[in-house]
């Protein structure tokens, strides 16, 4: 310390008049402050690197929620228009209404003219609805301001063109899509005594004519309200039984066309895709007068505005413009994510997992600050002392912490804030593909900084500092000028310690019988080192708390990066595209047979395996096969979950499980050509008989999905105990055949009367007494690798059991009878490089010349598996880059409490080693406080860790109806490890920079 | 018979321009028994000779041999061994172990050696250093010159041949100050122990047997009274 107040000039007298008036005080403290940090260098950078941390982890989030929410509220733009409320209007002075009630208000208007519609002969409505609408585009109107600048986007989105133009001029038209190649014709409408409207010459191309005839469509009870042209038919269903039990359908329209006017032909320009919003509508272009008789049209407004603070305000407007009972269009989805409709919550399990990550971060941002900021104020409790002593006053003391706060926080937050948006513009930029396919039509997601969410994240870093610097400055301040001068370590011996002490009488009291140990557990058990490790840890109870509370912090947010990487690869899972193959072929013949021998598509399936990988562009070895067929088997009961089938049958969308309770089932069999078997045995490790295609055996595919509507799951019928399973190989007539009874609770033989028309179960499998061939299961899996063609997502989506077989094994056995062929499949992948269409063009070419295959269709696969890819891609760097910084924040954490708490007691060590502590009892003392910490630390982040766990299980739960909670062990005892490897290092580093000093300089050490 | 010999002792701290050359070639012998006072300017180089000598600080070159031993063939194990079975060292901060009370203070060096704690040497020596009634007390409730005791029966509790005092009484007002030195001299003389005292106050340096005064790391002069 002496060496900070060299350059003051006179004696401490002096001094205390300095600080007090003649030099400019702030200066003093500020110096003061500076210099401390710069002399502790590694300290004060692990504080400042952890203000940066937690700041840019606050800001990346931010900044990432903020840019979806953008690019969510985009899309919503890009497909609805940034319109806020609609409404119809028949007479212009509505509009002008508007501009006047609205007034400032008012931002963008759009309009367009519903010109009628047009009844279609019912031969056309078959296909293309009872009417086709008319509408012009929309126009948006220039007199308004526009000044939420919000211009990207249209007001009201023009029809998407499929192919040609929109309509320029009179007389031009844009049919939609659906009606390319198709033909109008005359002839009477679904309306009774309403004849089509509609006619063209040849089907419709570019350029092509059609003649339409519009009205207006109105309801029969009300003639004056008219129906919007492009709405759906307005019909009214009846149910009626009848007297022999049967039940009639009867329908009622209840709209009619009226003011039908004057046919005019239209040259068709363009195709354009049928919206949702819009309905069955042909578009015109603006100028085109009106078609009705009347000559009338119904203007649509659209309109958004600025200012309004909720939709009731906006609601209010509408009321004034159209009257109470007017009825108005509200772009609902739009408002919602600008935060004007609060009446509806987005909750989902996302948000909800989202919130209890964020919570996450928020502890432990505030708990490395606050860890690091105490450090590094009770290392300089005696500076405190002796500035109290040289006369500063208690809020001068205070003020100097506030001021080290300050400074930490003016270098650490803005790199933090640097750091959170580089990172978020890194990771988006790495994953904007990816973000642009989960969001859709082609938005795209790039990072959008909103200065808001900067000054969110520097008020949440500055307040975790404040509140880090509250207690340090108020102990700071009450540090005892004697205290400091005495030199006496910050020692606050317990109140059972000192009990201890004043119950010993005489002065060898403190040690065993022999007189050779201190006293207590730890010296019989561990000798000197193991008694000095105790004592220090019961004397410093509070700071050995607070070190061992900063471990459980680091160790419980490892484990939660280790959760969340569970909970989205599990999510992810569900949404599994597919296997390996690029290319999937549907095989059939003009003659299709379910027996499997008559399939020459399947028994010649290593052949034509074999002559797809021939084609040129095909990937070397990803040819593969799979026929699928059924069949029914017996297992043993004890190898069933019945758990898991349970679940199935309480949540499965297709009904109850295909076994019964005795083992009795249907299964789905997947035979697999050779080289797919070959590469399944190999990753599942399988060898001798089991990886040989001629040698019956099956790998059990164990999964199910009992995902529905509202929930995800997926659960494993097998429990894996049983090494073999019997297939059925009933022998049974035409109108018989093996199912689940119709109560469910036996699996059977079913049997149909010689009518057709009644069904009787006949018997359980069980007593028929069929005859069955036993077959070994050689290795139940979830996973079937990667080289296997179909996807586990596509394939646990059945009611029964799944097995794989090789199909060379089958082909010729007794299984062959006893199995049922459904589809047959071959798959295949691209080379590098390969034209896409002339590979697919290709393997048709060659499979078409070989005489057993009538049919092929080819799907390319790879758009969608590049979707995939790129989804799973953008997931997995979020989650990298938060796991990246969770281990930085938790490294940082415990790196600053056992460096930081060993390096203060430079002295004492010394002061042990000068009366002749050897080197190794030492470094067991040291291994002994750490050990302790370490052990405190795993059971107080196993604690956090299963909150946590709870707070993401409690989320996810609601949308994964099979999810279990379950303790992650596995990432706990890694998270441990982790913990115990850096603070072995940072126990490493602290003792070579003591040892570093010299033992003698240590002695002399005022840790000042 | 010479305890203590030291030969050609020199220590450089540091290396090229900033090297600090904080003892040049000392040589001297310090017989059993003796009370020998080292004195000189701040930055003479006392403190670095009196680490040497304690087994502390290894020097750059230059041997000390204790009872005809070089102290420095030790490892550092060894040396560790040394310097709590054969020399006993007082400093002017104390530096007592905070966690520890006074009589475990104490009887540090003889716990770590793993040998028994001598109640009669103890209990006469909390008698001696007037620490009877404080035995369970911490360092950080005792007065400073309470301290100076505890590190002094600390220096002693083993009985070790040499025993070296860095300014003990540089912290202390001169009542304290007379009672350490008596304390001190009082081994010196009752257990034939070497005494090495650094120290600035002339009046103990002038009860001493010999005045080794140290300049730039030299000795500039070595006077015995009598």
């Amino acid at each position: 310390m002496a060496k900070h107040f060299k350059g003051e000039k006179g004696a401490p007298g002096e001094k205390d008049r300095a600080l007090a008036a003649a030099a400019p005080r702030g200066n003093v403290f500020t110096r003061f402050t500076l210099r401390s940090l710069a002399a502790n260098r590694v300290r004060t950078t692990v504080t400042i690197v952890g203000v940066a941390l937690a700041t840019g982890l606050l800001m990346a989030v931010l900044a990432s929620v903020t840019s979806l929410h953008a690019a969510i509220v985009n899309y919503i733009r890009s497909t609805d228009g940034v319109w806020q409320e609609s409404f119809d209007y028949t007479d212009d002075a509505t509009l002008g209404n508007l501009l006047t009630l609205a007034g400032d208000h008012l931002d963008r208007l759009a309009t367009r003219r519903d010109l009628g519609a047009v009844a279609l002969s019912e031969e056309n409505a078959e296909y293309a609805g009872t009417y086709l609408g008319i509408y012009d585009l929309p126009v948006e109107s220039a007199s308004t301001p526009r000044a939420a600048g919000d211009t990207d986007y249209a007001v009201y989105p023009a029809p998407e063109l499929d192919e040609g133009r929109l309509p320029e001029k009179p007389g031009e038209i844009a049919l939609p899509a659906y009606l390319r190649g198709e033909t109008f014709v005359s002839g009477a409408s679904q309306l009774s005594g309403v004849d089509g409207g509609a006619t063209s010459e040849g089907e419709f191309e570019l350029g092509s004519e059609v003649t339409l005839a519009a009205g207006r469509r109105v309801w029969v009870s009300e003639p004056e309200t008219p129906i919007k042209s492009g709405a759906l038919f307005q019909v009214e269903y009846s149910y009626e039984t009848g007297e022999d039990g049967s039940i009639e359908e009867g329908e009622t329209v209840l709209e009619t066309l009226t003011d039908v006017g004057e046919a005019r032909t239209y040259t068709v320009v363009g195709f354009v895709s049928t919206s949702y919003s819009d309905g069955n509508v042909a578009y015109v272009s603006p100028d085109e007068p009106a078609m009705t008789a009347s000559e009338s049209a119904i203007g649509n407004a659209f309109f958004s505005t600025t200012g309004y603070a909720s939709e009731n305000e906006l609601d209010q407007l509408m009321a004034r413009l159209l009257g109470e009972d007017g009825s108005w269009a509200t772009n609902s989805s739009l408002l919602t994510y600008q935060g004007l409709d609060t009446g509806r919550q987005i909750t989902t399990s996302l948000v909800l997992f989202a919130g209890a990550l964020a919570a996450v971060i928020v502890v432990a941002a505030v708990s490395l600050i606050s860890n690091a900021f105490r450090i590094s104020i009770s290392e300089r409790t005696r500076q405190f002392g002796l500035l109290a002593s040289l006369g500063a006053s208690r809020r001068q003391l205070r003020r100097t912490v506030y001021i080290e706060a300050g400074i930490i926080g003016l270098i650490g937050i803005p790199i933090g804030v640097a750091l959170g948006i580089g990172g978020a513009a890194v990771a988006f930029a790495l994953t904007a593909e990816g973000w642009s396919m989960i969001v859709g039509n082609g938005v795209t997601v790039g990072l959008v900084l909103r200065p808001l969410d900067a000054v969110a994240a520097v008020a949440l870093g500055a307040l975790a500092l404040l509140v880090s610097a509250l207690a340090p400055s108020l102990r700071a301040s009450r540090v005892s000028a004697v205290d400091a001068i005495r030199q006496t370590q910050d020692v606050r011996p317990s109140k059972r310690l000192l009990r201890v002490f004043r119950r010993r009488r005489t002065a060898m009291d403190d040690f065993s019988a022999d007189g050779r140990l201190p006293r207590g557990l730890a010296a019989r058990l561990g000798g000197m080192p193991a008694f000095l490790a105790r004592r220090t840890l019961a004397v410093s109870a509070g700071k050995s708390r607070a070190a061992a509370m900063a471990l459980a912090v680091s160790v419980a947010l490892l484990v939660t990066a280790g959760l969340v990487s569970d909970y989205l690869s599990g999510m992810t899972s569900y949404i599994d595209y597919g296997g390996s193959a690029d290319m999937q072929m549907w095989v059939s013949m003009s003659e299709t047979s379910s027996e499997l021998a008559a399939s020459p598509a399947a028994v010649n399936m290593n052949d034509i395996t074999t002559e797809i990988s021939r084609v040129s562009g095909v990937k070397e070895g990803s040819a593969s096969g799979i026929v699928r067929t059924y069949g029914s088997v017996h297992v043993d009961p004890a190898g069933v979950n019945w758990n898991a089938v349970d679940a199935y049958d309480a949540s499965s969308p297709y009904g109850g499980f295909q076994m019964d309770r005795e083992g009795y089932g249907s299964a789905d069999f997947y035979l697999v050509d050779d080289a797919t078997w070959h590469a399944l045995a190999a990753d599942l490790g399988l060898s001798g008989d089991a990886a040989d295609p001629e040698h019956v055996s099956c790998v059990a595919f164990n999964r199910v999905s009992t995902t529905n509507e509202s929930t995800y799951g997926a659960v494993e019928p097998f429990t894996g105990s049983v090494g073999t399973l019997d297939v059925l190989l009933a022998d049974l007539a035409d109108n018989q055949w093996l199912a689940m009874s119709d109560d469910g609770s036996a699996y059977g033989l079913l049997e149909r009367d010689d009518d057709g028309t009644e069904v009787t179960f006949v018997s359980p499998a069980s007593e028929l007494g069929l005859k069955t061939m036993s077959v070994p299961v050689v290795a139940y899996t979830d996973n079937l690798g990667e080289s296997f063609p179909i996807g586990s997502a596509m394939m646990d989506q059945t009611t029964g059991l799944t097995l794989v077989m090789p199909a060379s094994a089958v082909f010729g056995s007794e299984l062959e009878g006893a199995m049922s062929t459904s589809v047959i499949q071959y798959f295949a992948s691209f080379a590098e490089g390969a034209d896409e269409n002339a590979v697919i063009e290709g393997i048709q070419k060659a499979l078409g010349a070989r005489g057993d295959i009538d049919t092929v269709t080819i799907n390319n696969l790879r758009e969608s598996l590049r979707e995939y890819n790129a989804m799973i891609f953008t997931v997995n760097v979020f989650l990298y880059c938060f796991i990246a910084i969770t281990m930085a924040i938790a490294v940082a954490n415990v790196f600053n409490t056992i460096a930081s708490g060993l390096m203060l007691r430079t002295r004492e060590f010394a002061t042990l080693q000068s009366v002749g502590m050897g080197r190794r009892a030492f470094r067991k003392m040291i291994f002994l406080e750490c050990a302790d910490f370490a052990v405190k630390g795993l059971v107080g982040g196993v604690v956090l860790a299963t909150l946590v766990n709870w707070g993401f299980f409690a989320a996810l739960s609601s949308s994964i109806s099979t999810l279990v909670f379950e303790m992650p062990w596995g990432h706990v005892a890694l998270a441990f490890a982790v913990v115990a490897v850096v603070l072995a290092a940072s126990a490493g580093y602290a003792l070579r920079k003591t040892h570093a000093l010299n033992l003698v300089e240590a002695l002399r050490a005022d840790v000042l | 018979m010479d305890i203590l010999r030291i030969e050609h002792l020199t220590k450089t701290y540091g290396s090229g321009d900033t090297a600090v050359r904080a003892l040049d070639d000392v040589s001297f012998s310090v017989g059993a028994g003796e009370f020998a006072a080292i004195i000189g300017s701040s930055g003479s180089g006392k403190s670095t000779l009196l680490h040497m000598i304690g087994g502390v600080d290894r020097p750059t070159s230059g041997t000390v041999y204790l009872n005809g031993e070089n102290v420095f063939e030790r490892s550092d194990e060894q040396l560790a061994v040394f310097r709590r079975r054969e020399v006993g060292l007082v400093y002017q901060f104390y530096n007592l172990v905070p966690v520890l009370d006074v009589v475990e203070n104490m009887c540090l060096p003889v716990l770590m050696d793993g040998r028994a704690v001598n109640e009669k040497r103890l209990t006469g020596l909390l008698h001696t250093l007037g620490l009877e009634g404080r035995e369970h007390h911490l360092p950080n409730q005792l007065s400073g010159g309470q301290q100076q005791r505890v590190a002094i029966g600390r220096a002693l509790m083993n009985a070790p041949a040499v025993v070296l005092a860095d300014e003990p009484t540089g912290n202390l007002d001169s009542k304290n100050s007379a009672e350490i030195m008596a304390l001190l001299r009082k081994s010196n003389r009752e257990l034939r122990q070497t005494l090495i005292v650094i120290t600035h106050d002339e009046d103990i340096a002038l009860t001493a047997d010999r005045v080794i005064s140290l300049e730039d790391g030299r000795i500039a002069s070595d006077t015995r009274a009598r």
